[in-house]
């Protein structure tokens, strides 16, 4: 899920010995960042609040991910929804929902709706780490964003990429390599969303972005706040964690 | 007076043959005109019924909630509205709703599919919905089984006592999933709404969704239907601007539309029809004024005011045309009410293709008075028009030429 993806963590598998030390391409610049926010695995708890102009709801849920194949979220509270489960194998998504006692695979079709009524889209969650490997990058400027000297880098969809969007902005900061902000914009280059991370503390042992805000441009008012409460880079997860089996026991 | 009319209808009757064609023509026409324009609003009585049934004479939403029908636009089912609803007067019953979209799955497949809240003993009254049971039992308001329609039954391969599973977004993005067992199937007319619909009791839709005490829709049955507008504007003035006031034409405006277009048609039917006869009934008049040239030169040397020859022509013209339309009475209205209170059901494709609308497949006429009285007063004008002619030809005339 990419909020899976984007809010976490990373370990990576490289940290090139040169990051630091000689200058970075803007493709390097945005995989550094990406694996910054994760590790090889890591098991975290968050709150999500959808902010809507008249009403507002909190989920509080359990996530884990390996690598950027797998991921699994639980979500613990309300009461009402507890339980529901979702888990991301690659590209494609599955729904427990234990009132119904059934697992629902997500469609193609429900990919661009909204998650849980979010601001955030199925394909959102679910898609992989395409920022890397879909996308063209390109160092538009070094800027101040929040008080910090940040990349900005221009990413555009390859040719062949099943992405929706028309291009990316994204602001990763100089010294730490972690994204502050990222813009989605549509085919005809107007701004749909915008998603902000901020508040970057220690977590679990490593240092990331905990408050991340979507917001969508055309719904004025429209808001999702994801908050990183605690989290777990260590966490001892194997593939036979991420399971449709699994999804109905997960704790 | 007296004599002057005595003279005028033994007049008409001295041309016996013409003046029964003309009679015969004007009957005709009106007969026509008249039994073409009842089939018309009979026809849409019946849309307008299925419809009405459908959404009720008037609904009560959150403001802007028909728009997009959004499950976030609810309003409260109990509260100052439906208290302000049961005090004015000409409302006969009010009858929440909660609807929201769904995905339902049976055993193998899964549809997109309507799910309607509705309080069963409250609402069978009025939309008759347990007439249309095919298979099982009604539910009750205290039931937490439900009913899906026919053909949504077929497409999922599922069957009265098997579960129909509800996946979809409730109230406030909450997850709304359930599983239901299904107590009855109905079978409703519309072929599309037959696909989709599934019914059950208010509280389990509010569970469903998550909306305790919430509904999307107060619909209102009116006593009288024409006071629907003017309850409207009464609801309008009554309740505050969070709710939206909609009446069943605002809400199917494909309904009044099409009417407006088949009364358009209508018009330039009877146009063309009238337009003809009475070109005929024109030269029948002006005929028989010619051909009493002498007569009517006569009439004045022994004494007759030209006013007077004018008003036998006048009354005589009209008599014409009363005869007419007294005949086309005898005849379309019998006709009208047999066909009213006898329906002609259709089969085949016409048949299907009033079903595919949600309505009924039958042909009654509508019985409307001021139809009648419309035709009359066309019929008179063109008799007016009519004995134009012969009054200017009268007045024209010299007694001395004449009688030559």
């Amino acid at each position: 899920m990419k909020f899976i993806n984007i809010i976490l963590a990373s370990m990576l598998l490289f940290i090139s010995p040169h990051a630091f030390t000689q200058s970075l391409t803007p493709k390097q610049i945005v995989e550094e960042a990406y694996y910054n926010e994760r590790g090889n695995a890591y098991s975290l708890n968050i709150s999500i609040k959808v902010i809507r102009p008249s009403w507002s709801r909190q989920l509080d849920c359990k996530t884990w991910a390996m690598g950027s194949a797998y991921g699994m979220m639980l979500i613990t509270a309300p009461a009402k929804d507890k339980g529901v489960s979702f888990l991301r194998i690659r590209s494609e998504g599955w729904n427990w929902l234990p009132t119904i006692e059934r697992v629902v695979k997500i469609s193609p079709s429900q990919m661009s709706q909204s998650w849980m009524g979010s601001d955030f889209t199925n394909e959102d969650l679910l898609r992989e780490a395409s920022i890397v490997n879909d996308y063209e990058h390109k160092l538009l400027v070094e800027e101040n964003y929040a008080g910090t000297l940040c990349y900005k880098i221009q990413a555009t969809p390859k040719a062949d990429a099943a992405v929706v969007w028309g291009k990316k902005i994204i602001w990763i900061g100089k010294t730490d390599l972690l994204e502050r902000k990222t813009e989605n914009y549509d085919d005809d280059g107007s701004l749909v969303s915008k998603l902000t991370k901020t508040d970057i503390k220690l977590t679990g042992d490593k240092k990331i972005p905990t408050l991340l805000t979507m917001t969508s441009q055309n719904k004025v008012g429209n808001k999702t706040i994801v908050v990183v409460t605690s989290g777990n880079f260590r966490a001892a997860v194997t593939k036979s964690f991420f399971t449709q089996n699994n999804m109905k026991k997960v704790k | 007076m007296k004599q002057l009319i005595k003279l005028a209808w033994r007049n008409i009757w001295r041309k016996r043959k013409r003046s029964v064609i003309a009679i015969v023509s004007v009957a005709f026409a009106v007969i026509i005109s008249v039994s073409l324009r009842s089939l018309m609003l009979g026809n849409y009585d019946k849309i307008i019924e299925a419809g009405v049934k459908s959404t009720g004479h008037i609904q009560i939403h959150a403001v802007n909630y028909w728009k997009d029908k959004s499950i976030n636009d609810l309003i409260n089912k109990d509260g100052e509205l439906p208290n302000i609803l049961q005090n004015i007067r000409g409302i006969k019953k009010i009858m929440p709703r909660l609807q929201n979209n769904a995905l339902g799955a049976g055993e193998n497949t899964s549809k997109g599919v309507m799910v309607n809240g509705f309080l069963p003993h409250v609402e069978n009254s009025f939309t008759k919905l347990s007439n249309r049971l095919v298979k099982g039992t009604f539910i009750r308001d205290t039931s937490t089984t439900i009913l899906i329609s026919e053909g949504l039954a077929k497409y999922l391969k599922i069957s009265v006592n098997d579960t129909l599973v509800l996946i979809g977004q409730g109230y406030h993005a909450n997850i709304a999933a359930g599983k239901y067992i299904i107590q009855g199937i109905v079978k409703l007319p519309n072929p599309q709404m037959n696909l989709m619909n599934v019914f059950m009791p208010l509280q389990v839709a509010q569970d469903f969704s998550t909306a305790q005490g919430l509904i999307s829709a107060y619909m209102i049955e009116v006593e009288n239907d024409d006071a629907t507008k003017a309850i409207k504007s009464k609801l309008n003035s009554e309740l505050n601007n969070s709710y939206e006031v909609m009446t069943w034409d605002e809400m199917m405006p494909e309904i009044r539309n099409s009417e407006r277009i088949d009364t358009i048609i209508f018009t330039m039917l009877a146009s063309c029809l009238y337009l003809i006869i009475g070109m005929g009934l024109i030269g029948t008049i002006l005929m028989m004024a010619l051909e009493r040239r002498k007569e009517f030169g006569i009439l004045q040397a022994i004494g007759l005011q030209k006013t007077q020859i004018q008003l036998v022509i006048v009354i005589e013209t009209l008599l014409l045309g009363l005869v007419g339309i007294i005949s086309a009475f005898a005849v379309a209205i019998p006709f009208v009410l047999y066909m009213n209170a006898h329906e002609i059901p259709l089969t085949g494709d016409s048949g299907k293709s009033f079903v595919a609308m949600g309505v009924e497949p039958v042909l009654q006429l509508g019985v409307k008075p001021h139809l009648f009285v419309l035709m009359a007063l066309i019929v008179f004008s063109i008799m007016l028009v009519a004995s134009l002619f012969p009054v200017l030809f009268v007045k024209r005339l010299k007694t001395s030429e004449a009688i030559k």
